[in-house]
């Protein structure tokens, strides 16, 4: 099972603690006298290497079938659960506890194996092997060695995406009076932290009456922390990675000094200040996270000025007053005093095919980034050609065919000379231009189960390989098996694959050519067209490693 | 003469009024509230008190003092900022010299050893000095009423070679470990921080912070003032189960006291100093968890009432469900104990109300309860002004008719606030508010709850309370008891102008310690009112004729002078004062420290 929006957003509040779970538990097991009927989920929770029972841990279900059935079970020192009187279905079962990671069953990244309930399936003896968390903790130390207090932690974990690893996104956490800071049931992986903070005597004589100006022997004010990565560096590149297995706590102390606060202005014209809404800032905090600052603007009709801004790479974006949440680029900002981090010219031209029912509805493609700050639009040509020629920031831009869009039942896949692409999209490199070949048309499903000697094989990795690796990142479809071994692809480019099972292959380096050439070999090879449905069955192959 | 900045006196002119009588005005309280807010605002505004000060003794006459040279040499002054608590000088302190609109303002850390050195200064004469750095409270600020707190800033003089010894308090803090019965952390517990105020001189909760507990079971709260503390943690969840006969049983962590008590009076308080940290352990033991389901009836609205389950710490706990049809209703499991259970619905415009209170002591599931809503209690405001000086009302921002009755829609020449006891937030539940359709001189509460409830009385400016009934209940001095159902008799509030004028020196006070003056009216516990003063000097205005036991100190956040036992500490300094309509007297008080604070 491919994780929902609900599950990734446990996974990224990892650091939260055990997520409060509905305690309305029990009452729907105990009522009525209809025991015997409805469908069962029970099993015991365990420690995922000593096989252990654990007690106190917080198991809970979801329903995937968009019935509002969510219950809570804490286990007692049997380690044991139990759900029941449940109707036949599909669901999700996670679990929490003190020092382990907040887990899916058998949960391995955004994927985890669901629970299938219903006539002749046997859920009731499940094994919940449960993993160590790790945690990072550590002080805030400013130029003085003092403790930094209020300081915003960022946890930036280290992602595999096939091309190389890139920093996403996480938890972040305030430090307290003593400059401390920790995250924990960290799953183990590799990390960065990053650090912003205030700087207090700034803070403190600001809007203070007289002038900001620093006679001799004064302290400058007029001063910012930039963002510090662990343990004193300025840029993500350069940031320490910290590795973390399962039950380990790591300490990572960060020092930050302030820098002097830069002041912008940047001219732009307000036509209507009705639909004016809030100036933000955003930097970035490495190449695909960005976090909205503080930073305060002022705006007048022609100018907007920004006060106190560090160096960084910024996005000043304005939101519209519409109602409809809209925002709008104002400006891209480039104050790290790297030159290649500044906007450039840069050109990302191809070709655009497209499934032969909605071609002649296609006349423009849209490159689009972030939430849609920016937008750049160019037409397609008779033979689906496209040029943009734009003055492009660093970042991930996405490739949008608006005609296409009917409902979410599109899917464009990618291929690009000159440029990395991700699900994301395109990544761009300010001056360096871009190949594109892009395909779109109704995206695909493939439904299936895995078997195994006969028989349903539950946790097994599926994926749906491109008949060319190079476009795996991009064009590849991943999922596990369910409890029943059914599995689910969605979104799916049309074109040649072959789709692949492997046992235990979670614990290889699956994205890698290496790993998936040794099983597409022996893989099923299918031929997806537009808007089809697929089903199979596929025999599980064993890793082996 | 000393040149002033004419925007920042209009400021500090009505925060100056508002502290002479802290317990005065609406427009006072809004004022003070103003202070109270963002950081930027409350730095502005208390620079801008201080010139109000300063504005205030010139106007007492002080011709012919040296004030200052222009362009003159320059020197440097220098200083120490230091611990209050322990004298320890305090290193990496941001010190802040302003100059009064003549000289720039000077920003400069103090050094390891503390000390401080401010060069290049060319103006001799008075100076506003203040020291910040995260862990330490500066300056001091002291809560003059309910609603607002006021800090001083330290006045020198700025001439060659001055060394100044710049005081900060240092915060406390608490944290503490939470386990269960095998020694095992307890985490995702919420912990709460309850600090014991002292609202009109009686001891109240308040809740003052929020945590939840880490992996390691472990909570901490900083930026703490000296006084007194409970620590409450839980209720948990239900965080483990037993499969019995029956089904599952729950279990979870029950809410429990620092010191193990479930209450107030059983529970251990912590006392904090300056700059002190307590280490509270504390262990809890699992406890069945129950079930209360049962209908509601009479609720009068189409959306279901809000159900609350309140236990003895004054908590609310739980999270409720309503199944359908609306009426029925289940809680979540909640651990033993005494509780009251609270049901409302109303809608303020269609002026639809309808409650219902219970208390129970859960030792078991209960089912079926039922819960019969009847219309919320409406008690009307009447309110009389007497008017003893000719054209006083004119010039007055309330409106009268000829008749001397106020006009329906118009601000009202008071209002009345009650708060429930033992509630722990700091805002009353339930305020006067006069309606367009009200009729002349009437206001009413509506929606209120039955309890037990503090009525406190506010006067605008220019008047004071001297009665305030409802039925047979003096407000001034007893509780008003709202039954269920029944009838609250209307309140009758009588104001007069011809109030009394008090003022007087505060001695035996450091030079720049802060110092409230109170006055606390004989027999009665409430309507104490409170002055900061300034420069040494407080002044009351529009007190009501009586006898008043004064008294001054540090700090009023945490003086529960009207609790017998705390006010028989300071008797000996404590100053009697009888006054009639129209005096005008004076008092010289002598400085105490509340106990517990500062040393």
């Amino acid at each position: 099972m491919m994780a929902g929006g609900r599950v990734r957003g446990l996974l990224a509040g990892i650091a939260m603690g055990i997520v409060a779970a509905s305690v309305v538990a029990g009452t729907q097991t105990t009522s009525g006298p209809t025991g015997s009927a409805g469908y069962r989920i029970a099993g015991v929770a365990m420690d995922a290497v000593s096989g252990q029972p654990l007690a106190r841990a917080e198991v809970s279900i979801e329903s995937q079938d968009g019935k509002k059935v969510q219950e809570a079970y804490a286990t007692g020192t049997d380690g044991r659960f139990s759900f029941e009187g449940l109707t036949a279905g599909r669901y999700t079962l996670l679990a929490g506890r003190r020092g382990y990671v907040k887990q899916a069953y058998k949960g391995h990244e955004q994927y985890s194996t669901a629970i299938v309930v219903g006539p002749g399936l046997k859920t009731d003896e499940l094994r919940f092997a449960m993993k160590l968390g790790a945690s990072i903790a550590g002080q805030v130390l400013d130029e003085r060695g003092d403790a930094v207090r209020n300081a915003r932690v960022i946890l930036l974990r280290e992602a595999t995406t096939g091309r190389g690893r890139r920093l996403t996104g996480g938890a972040s956490k305030y430090t307290n009076d003593l400059g401390a800071y920790r995250f924990g049931h960290l799953n183990a992986g590799v990390y960065v932290v990053a650090v912003t903070a205030r700087v207090w005597y700034a803070d403190v004589s600001h809007g203070s009456f007289g002038s900001a100006e620093a006679l001799p022997g004064d302290v400058d004010t007029d001063v910012v922390y930039p963002v510090t990565f662990y343990p004193a560096a300025m840029d993500a590149d350069a940031a320490t990675r910290i590795p973390v297995t399962g039950g380990e706590n790591v300490t990572a102390n960060v020092s930050i000094a302030p820098a002097r606060a830069r002041h912008i202005t940047i001219e732009h014209q307000v036509s209507d200040w009705k639909n004016m809404g809030a100036i933000t800032v955003e930097q970035y905090i490495a190449d695909d996270v960005a976090e909205r600052t503080d930073i305060l603007a002022s705006v007048s009709d022609k100018e907007i000025e920004l006060e106190g801004v560090p160096p960084g790479r910024f996005e000043v974006v304005r939101s519209e007053w519409n109602g409809k949440g809209e925002s709008a680029h104002v400006a891209s900002l480039n104050l790290t005093g790297k030159p290649s981090d500044d906007p450039a010219e840069t050109v990302i031209r191809g070709t655009l095919e497209v499934a032969s029912e909605v071609r002649e509805r296609v006349t423009t493609v849209k490159l689009v980034y972030g939430r849609g700050e920016r937008t750049y639009a160019a037409a397609v040509r008779a033979k689906g050609e496209f040029e943009f020629r734009e003055e492009l920031a660093k970042g991930t831009y996405r490739i949008e065919v608006p005609e296409m869009v009917e409902g979410a039942n599109d899917a464009v896949g990618i291929r690009a000379e000159g440029a990395d692409v991700t699900r994301a999209g395109v990544e761009v490199q300010p001056g360096r231009d871009v190949e594109l070949k892009v395909v779109a048309g109704l995206a695909a499903r493939v439904r299936g189960r895995v078997v195994k000697n006969g028989a349903a094989a539950e946790g097994v990795l599926v994926a749906l390989v491109p008949e060319k690796f190079e476009d795996a990142n991009n064009l590849m479809r991943v999922d596990q098996s369910d409890s029943d071994g059914s599995f689910r692809m969605e979104d799916v480019v049309p074109g040649r694959y072959r789709l692949i099972a492997v046992e235990d292959g979670w614990d290889g380096d699956w994205r890698s050519a290496e790993f998936l050439g040794r099983f597409v070999g022996r893989g099923k090879e299918v031929e997806i067209g537009a808007g089809a449905v697929i089903t199979t069955e596929i025999e599980a192959q064993v890793s082996g490693k | 003469m000393l040149r002033r900045w004419g925007i920042v006196l209009a400021v500090s002119s009505i925060l100056a009024a508002c502290a002479v009588v802290a317990n005065a005005a609406a427009a006072c309280a809004t004022a003070a509230n103003a202070e109270d807010g963002g950081a930027k605002a409350a730095n502005g505004e208390r620079s801008s008190l201080h010139e109000g000060e300063q504005e205030q003794q010139q106007d007492q006459g002080q011709e012919g003092k040296p004030s200052e040279q222009s362009g003159g040499q320059e020197f440097s002054i220098g200083g120490t900022v230091v611990d209050s608590a322990t004298g320890k000088p305090i290193g990496h302190a941001l010190v802040v010299l302003d100059g009064n609109g003549r000289s720039p303002t000077r920003r400069v850390i103090s050094g390891e050893d503390g000390r401080f050195e401010i060069e290049g200064l060319r103006e001799i004469g008075e100076g506003n000095i203040e020291a910040h750095r995260p862990g330490y409270f500066s300056p001091r600020s002291i809560r003059t009423n309910r609603y607002s707190s006021m800090g001083g800033m330290q006045t020198i003089t700025v001439e060659p070679g001055a060394n100044i010894t710049i005081k900060l308090t240092p915060e406390g803090t608490i944290a503490g470990q939470v386990v269960d019965e095998s020694g095992e952390p307890i985490e995702g517990l919420t912990v709460q921080l309850i600090f014991e105020s002292a609202l009109e001189g009686k001891w109240t909760p308040r809740l003052q912070d929020r945590a939840t507990t880490t992996e390691e079971g472990r909570f901490r709260f900083a930026s703490l003032a000296s006084g007194r503390y409970f620590v409450l943690a839980g209720p948990s969840e239900e965080v483990a189960s037993r499969n019995s006969q029956r089904g599952h049983t729950a279990l979870g962590y029950p809410a429990v006291f620092y010191g193990g008590g479930r209450d107030y009076s059983t529970a251990s308080a912590i006392d904090l100093t300056a700059g002190k940290h307590a280490e509270l352990d504390m262990r809890l033991a699992l406890e069945p968890f129950f079930h209360i389901r049962g209908t509601i009836t009479g609720n009068p609205l189409p959306g279901p009432p809000t159900l609350k389950i309140i236990n003895s710490a004054q908590q609310q706990v739980g999270q409720t469900e309503y199944q359908k049809p609306d009426r029925e209703f289940q809680m979540a499991l909640v651990p033993g104990g005494s509780y009251t259970i609270r049901a409302k619905n109303s809608d303020y415009e269609k002026k639809v109300c309808a409650v219902f209170v219970k208390h129970i002591d859960l030792t078991r599931d209960v089912f079926g309860m039922r819960l019969a809503m009847t219309p919320c209690p409406v008690i009307p405001v009447d309110v009389h002004i007497e008017h003893t000086k000719e054209g006083q009302h004119r010039d007055s921002n309330y409106l009268v008719d000829s008749d001397g009755i106020l006009r329906p829609g118009q601000p009202y020449g008071a209002r009345v606030l009650m708060r429930l006891r033992g509630d722990p937030s700091p805002f009353p539940r339930f305020r006067s508010q006069v309606e367009k359709t009200d009729e002349p001189g009437r206001a009413s509460i509506r929606d209120v709850e039955p309890g037990t409830y503090d009525v406190e009385v506010q006067a605008l400016a220019g008047l004071y309370v001297e009665s305030a009934q409802s039925g047979l209940t003096d407000l001034q001095r007893d509780d008003l008891v709202v039954g269920e159902g029944a009838a609250v008799p209307p309140i009758e509030v009588r104001l007069r102008d011809d109030g009394a004028e008090l003022t007087g020196k505060i001695s035996g006070k450091d030079v720049n310690e802060v110092a409230v003056a109170i006055a606390i009216p004989e027999g009665t516990d409430r309507g104490a009112k409170v002055a900061m003063a300034m420069q040494g000097q407080y002044h009351f205005k529009n007190l009501a004729p009586g006898n008043y036991r004064m008294v001054a100190v540090d700090r009023v956040d945490d003086f529960a002078y009207a609790e017998r036992d705390v006010m028989g500490k300071y008797l000996a300094k404590a100053k009697e004062v009888t006054l009639r309509p129209n005096d005008k007297a004076t008092v010289d008080l002598e400085f105490a420290r509340v106990e517990g604070g500062e040393p």
